[in-house]
């Protein structure tokens, strides 16, 4: 008995001693993890600076690797959003999407939205409407997807309310039928495009 | 005649039984006893909203609820979806209650009625088919954004931007690291005084220093290493230990008895050595060292 108990001392000094180191690892990943993102949101937020001709260029040309947890990853999409290198953000998004908890798929899937949102609002600038009408109908389904998740996003809400009005939706076939239609959408001819340029 | 006396008493009676079987179907109580829909505020909701609605049913215990006329989860038109259906029945008494959780995705230019649809819940009572009517619910849906379009500085139409991943949490790593660290630092704590590391409880490392003293002893001088062997085990007793007291030392020591042939051997042979003049043989200096290693175990918790 005396011996089985020493056996077990042993046993659980050499379980703590494991828990501890593989902690301490997990804490220097997680510290290698915040480092990489602090430094994609700072180039992110230098991108914007320089967009708005704040600073000069000063971004990496070359992208250094990055970690392989999705906020991770979703800091380097937001970065490469903004540099409008949008098929590279689109393929990372792509991995992020549907992982982590609930407020990251949210964020991520809202990333997804403002990714097609920013593509069609540049075909729309090069006068290309078909181009832009598939896009927005895409980021108007991934900030669904985002509300549906957390339906307080009030960023989500603010630019599928744009979205939506870029791109209208009518469910009101002949004035007799009610505004809210209770018909379920055909697949025919369910939008419309149009871009407001602002009131008169 | 007195056919016709019992053809008008039949026809009186049927009269009577009839009577009295509708006097008792207006006392049996109608198939659904309450019928309440709870609904929150009808204004101020905004596009992605969600609206919560609770069905509050009481039946007879003979009317069940067609599950089947309870709507499904998904999209119910254009713009609302049904995101979360819950239904809770209580068939003993009679008791439903179903929680709508309904999302909006209107897009309205201004403030704007829109309506629920309503439905039909079905319920069977005895084969027959009962329906209860859930009304549509009309609501207004304001719009988030101003009508105008918002350009930003560089001239496109305003959108808000990403959010910004949080750092990843370390709190739970923490947790665990001092937990780890705690249990380790006790544990190998217990285990440096069960192996005598510490100066402070000498009756832990007895067998410990007597070990290392034996090992450095000089073959002339092993009678001394007998003696240190002696005063050991009455370091340990806490008073003189003789051959005769043994049997008391393993009641208070019991770990012992795992060398208690080797104890009672020491002590005739310490004697034979010590007082009889016997020389001291090399198997017999290998088998007592054997002895303290093992009482060295025994005194660590190994044995």
């Amino acid at each position: 008995m005396r011996a089985l108990r020493h056996k077990l001392i042993w046993t659980a000094l050499a379980a703590s001693v494991l828990l501890t180191a593989t902690q301490l690892w997990s804490l220097y990943r997680i510290y290698r993890e915040n480092t990489l993102i602090a430094e994609w949101v700072g180039w992110a937020e230098q991108s914007e600076a320089h967009q708005l001709g704040k600073g000069g260029d000063g971004l990496p040309d070359v992208s250094p690797s990055y970690g392989n947890t999705p906020q991770v990853r979703l800091a380097r999409a937001i970065y490469l959003h903004n540099k409008r290198r949008y098929s590279e953000a689109l393929d990372i998004l792509s991995l992020v999407v549907g992982q982590g908890d609930r407020r990251l798929q949210a964020q991520s899937r809202y990333s997804l939205g403002n990714l097609y949102l920013s593509q069609a609002q540049d075909e729309v600038e090069a006068g290309r409407i078909n181009q832009a009408m598939p896009l927005l109908t895409l980021a108007k389904q991934a900030y669904r997807q985002a509300l549906t998740l957390d339906s307080g996003f009030w960023d989500a809400k603010y630019n599928l309310e744009s979205a939506m009005k870029l791109l209208p939706e009518f469910d009101r076939i002949s004035p007799n039928q009610p505004d809210d239609d209770a018909t379920k959408p055909s697949q025919l001819w369910t939008t419309v495009p149009g871009f407001p340029r602002g009131l008169p | 005649m007195k056919e016709r006396f019992f053809s008008l008493r039949g026809l009186a009676l049927a009269g009577l039984l009839s009577l009295c079987l509708a006097g008792c179907a207006s006392l049996l109580p109608p198939p659904i006893s309450r019928f309440e829909v709870q609904t929150p505020r009808p204004f101020g909701y905004l596009i992605g909203d969600e609206i919560h609605h609770r069905i509050i049913i009481n039946t007879r215990n003979d009317v069940k609820l067609n599950v089947n006329s309870v709507p499904a989860k998904g999209e119910l038109n254009r713009w609302l979806n049904l995101n979360e259906v819950s239904l809770r029945t209580d068939s003993d008494s009679g008791d439903a209650v179903i929680d709508l959780t309904y999302q909006v995705f209107y897009a309205p230019n201004e403030v704007k009625m829109l309506s629920i649809p309503g439905f039909n819940l079905q319920f069977t009572q005895a084969g027959q088919s009962v329906e209860q009517a859930v009304p549509a619910w009309p609501f207004t849906l304001s719009p988030v954004k101003e009508l105008a379009v918002r350009k930003d500085e560089q001239g496109r139409q305003y959108m808000r931007p990403d959010v910004l991943p949080e750092s990843l949490s370390t709190a739970n790593h923490w947790l665990g690291f001092y937990a780890g660290l705690t249990a380790a630092a006790m544990l190998g704590g217990y285990l440096s005084v069960l192996y005598g590391l510490w100066p402070v409880w000498p009756k832990r490392r007895i067998f410990k220093r007597l070990l290392s003293r034996l090992e450095r002893l000089p073959e002339q001088q092993r009678q001394a290493g007998l003696t240190d062997v002696h005063h050991a085990f009455n370091q340990l007793h806490g008073k003189p230990l003789f051959a005769n007291h043994l049997s008391a030392f393993f009641e208070d020591y019991p770990q012992y008895r795992a060398a208690a042939d080797g104890i009672a051997w020491f002590y005739a042979w310490s004697d034979r050595v010590l007082f009889g003049g016997q020389a001291m043989a090399d198997g017999d200096w290998d088998k007592l060292r054997q002895l303290c290693r093992l009482c060295r175990d025994i005194e660590c918790g190994k044995r």
